[in-house]
């Protein structure tokens, strides 16, 4: 059996089998309902602030365990909802980024910087296309390179890296972080080296977690996605409370935004956007290529490189239509590529990925690996069949993408109309809310209110709180990049200079930091 | 006059920080060392990763507290940096909306589980009935309900009948949102 | 209609079962819980022990309408779970999932475990590890005696355990057959495996993890870590028959804080063990595809079971110092 017949069955699975009803004769398949219910689900929690999708994976994957069981049959439908989940939170978390300045994901962060200004500017609607047509686009790119390129690229890209290039690169991606984004490289390097010691405590290898204090609620570290969403959603809520309460002692009154003037999205403007959505989709697929690291760097990589390109009057950061593009696009060509190193070789590189691995480890006939591309002569390869369905559900919920997410994405805008003073502070409830109902103790909610205090203070003293954020979410992969690169190199003390590959890692890193350094300027 | 004072402060705060935790906080609060040799096998440590980091906020802390002495960072207009004392009254403000909403949340299930047991009601502890209509949202909607209400009112300055509807209203749908279609997620406090 | 052969099939089961129950319990009033259950599971959700635990929870409510709360307590692979539990009041109305090993090996070599095993009333195992040493097919290799023959010849492999248990044992292999391995202690099975396809390590521990692959024919278990040989690989030595006098398997656990009523402990056991041995429940089908399948062990004779893991914990250590 070749190739095509593969593809061909893969799309058939996911259209004909096991139909849930038929509209007009025409029989409708479990996998495509659960695609379009992910699809929406996915807008709406991308939408809501404190709730991204791989929280609404990670809810929903034992709940679709339930209904569908373990058998091989339940994959193409459980793997569809992820797959709408991941798509339609992409599209949904730049909605609050846009309107109220607060990224519904980390990865939308950088969508605030010139999408809110947007909206300030009066042009919401706008922005919310562009960042529509630029997710889409971004998205739709890293599939097609997903399936074209899944089985030889992760093969290569694997082949280069040992444990101690690992260790390299994690250490070349925060150095990158630290001087990129922010006013000043110190502060930004003060912030990662904060955000991986605070993800340091309560952790380590020993049977007592280090730096506990004696606390069993410590003991188990401070929660991901406390500090996270602590950070980056807490912490800007307390500080946009504070402006709309000194605004409102000084005028009584708090100016709320009317949507003025041409909100559609023109030819022109696509061509304006167009180059910086190639730069960035192309960006971002290979971010996504490389195991272990995530979108939120694609999206920091795609909107500096952006500016860099950039020549137009509005300057990023001001309300920059491209500023929106660079970002949406760079961060939702993350998903689809993300997906080859999980394919290929079963190691995920966002927590997007971490689910659809966990879901074929559940579900039994998909064992995700090298084996999964290899044809076999006069047999048919199932694992290839599932794969090849995979894509089909991902190509299927982007053509929902294209046709429907902008509509619905600006349902989700009504949201506009309430005024913020108002709104913030049910954002706050409903994180906190998130955050118990994931972790169910009080001690998360607390640390998130911690660390909301934390981004406050970091935001009024003017650092930057990406990098402090990354280093949180990589500090234990870096440490345990180390420690195992140092044990399978029999205690080489310098294993991070033992291949030219880390070497030109670690070269690269003490080169940013030094030319970002000499380079000040003032960003924020 | 010291041009970067929030700067300068942050530096010296961060450095005798991070030479606390070098010298007294990792040596008396991990038990294995930077680098462990444990039968035969050598190994880093737990002390290994926070120890590079002490030393990393030590030493990029001092660079910076100097760099904003020697150069301080041209600033573009109208950027504020620091706290000032009604950033401190906005805090202690927010503090105790917050608080008590959540001094609330946890303690008003018990409480009225309590005060039934006193008029003759035979409910036991509240961890019998913490899974039990209505007492299982009895902590989640009052609490979350003060918190919504009273950061608003920190922020609106006054007291609106119109605010207390957005609140209530929100903080039920929250919890039809959370709790009735999910069976196994609780909301605060009950899963303590 | 297959999926009404199925209710029937399993309605049946039930009924003997329940009636079964019924004529073993009829001399007492069976103990009901005066509130919602909270079970405690000591590893992070998604994971092969918070699906069981889930599975079995959902399962109780249906057969015996307790109401259950199952949440994630996660850190130091349960220990930090076992700590808290520990805590808890003893009605019966909390209990906990974790390994048997949170409370031998990995208590008692943590210097602060912060609990001791007669902090609890040990209620049900469910099932146990299939402990192997596993190894990508294309190494070649048949059996672990081909790596010991490799690694005679001055080769040092590259080997992964999921705690310092695995790191003991590497050791005493190393010993007695004057061999030398690079050994790597990774955080969980899955991490181990990625290491394993991605070709990071040249062979390293599975606990039951590695059993599809193993059966795609992409990774052998060349041997095994039990008292017996393992159900899918029977050509495999044991550890035992290589001369390494140790059994390193583990059983999933249901816990209990210390003291709570006998009438309780015999119903949950009863009621965990009843799911976990009916083959229709998905909890049942679970773990007989990704673990050894039933392993039900309740009362006095899990409680010796415990001791006795105390007990081979201890003299490993006593070997190893």
């Amino acid at each position: 059996m070749g190739l095509l017949d593969h593809i061909w069955l893969g799309i058939v699975t996911v259209f004909t089998a096991d139909p849930m009803f038929s509209i007009l004769g025409l029989p409708i398949s479990t996998t495509i309902v659960m695609v379009i219910l992910g699809f929406l689900g996915g807008i709406f929690v991308g939408a809501t602030p404190g709730i991204g999708g791989p929280f609404a994976m990670a809810i929903s994957l034992p709940i679709l365990i339930s209904i569908f069981g373990f058998n091989p049959d339940a994959l193409l439908p459980v793997l569809g909802f992820l797959v709408g989940i991941m798509k339609g939170s992409t599209i949904g978390g730049a909605v609050p980024a846009i309107l109220f300045n607060t990224p519904g994901t980390p990865d939308s962060l950088m969508t605030t910087l010139d999408g809110y200004p947007m909206t300030k500017k009066g042009k919401p609607g706008k922005a919310l296309r562009i960042a529509h047509f630029s997710s889409v686009s971004g998205d739709t790119f890293s599939d097609i390179v997903l399936i074209t390129c899944a089985p030889f690229l992760a093969i290569l890209v694997e082949k280069f890296l040992d444990f101690p290039e690992k260790a390299a690169l994690i250490i070349l991606s925060l150095a990158f972080v630290s001087a990129v984004v922010g006013a000043n490289v110190w502060k930004g390097l003060v912030a990662a080296f904060l955000g991986m010691f605070m993800a340091y405590i309560g952790t380590g290898e020993d049977g007592y977690s280090r730096l506990s204090l004696g606390n069993d609620d410590l003991a188990g570290g401070f929660p991901l996605i406390s500090a996270v969403l602590g950070v980056l959603i807490i912490g800007e809520v307390f500080k946009a409370l504070e402006e709309m309460w000194r605004e409102m002692r000084e005028t009584a009154a708090i100016t709320n935004i009317e949507a003025t003037g041409d909100q559609k999205l023109r030819l022109s403007d696509i061509r304006r956007i167009l180059p910086f959505i190639g730069i960035s989709a192309s960006i971002g697929t290979m971010v996504g290529a490389l195991p272990g690291i995530g979108s939120t760097l694609a999206a920091t990589l795609g909107y500096a490189t952006g500016r860099k390109v950039y020549k137009g009057d509005t300057p990023f950061g001001e309300g920059a239509p491209e500023g929106i593009a660079a970002t949406e696009a760079a961060n939702s060509a993350v998903a689809g590529a993300n997906l080859i190193p999980v394919l290929s070789l079963g190691i995920p590189g966002n927590v997007s990925a971490v689910f659809i691995l966990l879901a074929t480890e559940t579900i039994s006939g998909f064992n995700p690996g090298p084996a999964v591309f290899r044809l076999v002569p006069d047999q048919i390869n199932q694992e290839m069949v599932y794969a090849f369905g995979l894509f089909t559900a991902m190509i299927f919920a982007n053509g929902l993408n294209w046709t429907f997410g902008g509509v619905f994405m600006r349902w989700m805008g009504v949201m506009v109309k309430i005024p913020k003073q108002r709104l913030l502070p049910i954002v706050l409830l409903l994180t906190l809310t998130a955050i118990y109902v994931q972790q169910t103790s009080m001690f998360a909610v607390y640390v998130t209110l911690g660390f909301g205090l934390l981004g406050y203070v970091m935001r009024k003293l003017r650092i930057s709180v990406l990098p402090f954020v990354i280093a949180f979410i990589l500090a234990n992969n870096l440490e345990e990049a180390m420690r195992q690169a140092f044990a399978v190199t029999g205690a080489d003390p310098w294993f991070l200079f033992a291949s030219p590959i880390s070497i030109t890692f670690i070269a690269l890193a003490v080169v940013v930091v030094i030319f970002f350094a000499r380079n000040q300027k003032d960003l924020s | 006059m010291q041009k970067a004072p929030w700067t300068v402060g942050l530096a010296l705060f961060l450095a005798l920080g991070s030479l606390l935790t070098l010298f007294i906080w990792i040596p008396n609060d991990i038990e294995t060392g930077v680098i462990e040799t444990f039968r035969r096998r050598v190994t880093i440590g737990d002390a290994m990763a926070p120890t590079m980091m002490a030393i990393g906020i030590l030493t990029v802390s001092i660079l910076m507290g100097v760099l904003a002495i020697v150069r301080p960072e041209p600033y573009s207009k109208g950027v504020k940096e620091g706290l000032d004392k009604h950033s401190l009254s906005f805090l202690l403000r927010l503090t105790i909306a917050i608080g008590l909403g959540l001094a609330l949340m946890i303690h008003t299930g018990p409480l009225v589980v309590d005060l039934v047991n006193l008029l003759g009601g035979d409910l036991g502890s509240y961890r019998l009935q913490k899974a039990t209509f209505p007492y299982k949202y009895i902590g989640y909607i009052t609490g979350g309900f003060v918190m919504v209400f009273g950061v608003i009112r920190v922020v609106e300055n006054r007291f609106t009948a119109s605010a207390a509807w957005v609140s209530i209203f929100a903080v039920i749908v929250m919890t039809i949102l959370y709790d009735v279609p999910f069976d196994n997620l609780l909301l605060p406090p009950n899963g303590n | 209609m297959s999926n009404l052969t199925k209710i029937t099939t399993r309605l049946a089961v039930a009924g003997i079962a329940a009636a079964a129950f019924a004529v073993t319990t009829s001399a007492q009033a069976e103990w009901k819980p005066k509130g919602p259950i909270s079970v405690m599971i000591g590893f992070a959700a998604g994971g092969g022990t918070d699906t069981q635990a889930r599975l079995i929870a959902a399962e109780l409510e249906k057969r015996r309408g307790w109401k259950i709360i199952p949440s994630n307590v996660t850190g130091k692979g349960g220990v930090v779970m076992a700590r808290k539990l520990k805590k808890l009041p003893n009605d019966g109305l909390s209990i906990g999932m974790a390994v048997t090993e949170v409370f031998g090996y990995n208590m008692l070599a943590s210097k602060k475990a912060g609990y001791k095993a007669s902090d609890f009333t040990y209620v049900a195992t469910t099932t146990s590890s299939q402990m192997g040493i596993v190894a990508n097919t294309s190494k070649g290799w048949k059996t672990f005696a081909d790596v010991i023959a490799a690694a005679k010849k001055g080769k040092v492999f590259k080997f992964a355990g999921m705690s310092a248990k695995h790191a003991d044992i590497n050791f005493l292999i190393e010993q007695k057959y004057g061999v030398k391995f690079n050994t790597v202690v990774l955080r969980g099975g899955r991490k181990v495996m990625n290491a394993i396809t991605a070709g990071d390590v040249d062979l390293g521990y599975g606990a039951g993890i590695q059993t599809k692959a193993v059966l795609a024919g992409k990774m052998v278990n060349l041997a095994s870590g039990l008292g017996e040989r393992l159900r899918i690989s029977p050509n495999a030595p044991t550890l035992m028959e290589m001369g390494i006098p140790y059994a390193i398997g583990a059983k999933f656990i249901f816990v209990a804080p210390a003291g709570i009523p006998a009438d309780a402990r015999k119903a949950l056991g009863d009621a965990i063990g009843e799911v976990i041995n009916d083959k229709t429940t998905k909890a049942s089908q679970f773990v007989s595809k990704a673990y050894g399948g039933p392993d039900v062990v309740t009362g006095a004779k899990l409680d010796a079971y415990i001791n006795n893991e105390i007990v081979i914990a201890k003299t490993l250590m006593k070997v190893m110092n």
